[in-house]
């Protein structure tokens, strides 16, 4: 199974020109495009972050409804959920490509012991889902004065 | 239609174009009037997304950024390149001149229309 390359290193290779192939036969074979996206389970990308005060957790899912995206938080886990759907196809269309995950998706992220469940922002910028997890005032690093 | 590498090999440094970057990906469907290409550049503005077309190549170029705080150190990271960066190689039937393109909540709509001479007509047949 070809493996598809996410990233462009920007220097022409052998090995790309055989990439390019191994592509171009396996789009010929009619296998779907689907296959080429992020594996399931994988959609959306997140980045996750950690501060002195707050856990960030960045979810990179462009092209939804704000109001379809659902943020929980249950005993240190965080859970994405939401639906991406794709408009209908212009009448005598004809698909060319369709790498962009489509559908129900699902991402649950383990956060560090110390993050507080009832201090959470969440922003959706540019596509981005950004999400703020406040830690524990407790835990956050203190410095004690010595008598 | 796709052709992922750049034309030209800049022999020391890196240029720009050069840096690793990521492939967005993207959905291309055709009707009648042209091509449209749907691209997903979460956390791309329209400040920093570049769209050019030199000679037969279409190169949309965009920078991510997301702004977190500055002393957010990075635990988990599986979007690593914040430079996206994908082209096209586009036949002489598209009329370049007259790409449209929208960026909203981070997705790329561009629209390739067919030059006029190039869409689909149906020809009228008559019985002599």
């Amino acid at each position: 199974m070809a493996n598809y390359p996410f990233s462009d290193s920007g220097v022409e290779s052998l090995f790309d020109a055989v990439q390019e192939q191994m592509d171009r036969i396996f789009r010929s074979a009619g296998l779907p495009a689907t296959l080429r996206t992020l594996p399931r389970g994988r959609f959306p990308a997140v980045n996750i972050g950690i501060s002195d005060d707050a856990a960030v957790v960045v979810g990179f899912i462009p092209g939804i409804d704000p109001d379809t995206l659902k943020v929980s938080m249950e005993k240190g886990l965080l859970t994405i959920s939401g639906t991406r759907n794709m408009p209908p196809l212009p009448e005598n269309g004809r698909y060319y490509a369709r790498e962009r995950a489509e559908g129900d998706f699902t991402r649950v992220i383990e956060l560090p012991g110390d993050v507080d469940p009832d201090n959470v922002e969440a922003k959706y910028i540019d596509g981005c889902l950004l999400i703020s997890i406040k830690k524990k005032e407790s835990s956050k690093p203190r410095l004690i004065a010595i008598q | 239609m796709n052709e992922r590498n750049e034309l030209v090999v800049e022999p020391g440094g890196r240029s720009k174009e050069q840096r690793p970057a990521n492939l967005p990906a993207v959905d291309i469907f055709e009707d009648a009037t042209g091509v449209t290409v749907v691209a997903d550049l979460p956390g791309v503005t329209k400040d920093t997304l570049n769209i050019k077309v030199e000679s037969e190549v279409l190169v949309i170029e965009g920078q991510a950024s997301v702004p977190v705080p500055a002393d957010v150190r990075l635990i988990h990271c599986e979007l690593r390149e914040p430079l996206f960066r994908r082209s096209f190689r586009l036949g002489p039937e598209f009329d370049k001149d007259a790409i449209s393109a929208s960026l909203k909540h981070g997705v790329l709509t561009l629209q390739v229309p067919r030059i006029r001479e190039a869409q689909p007509r149906q020809i009228p047949v008559t019985v002599m």
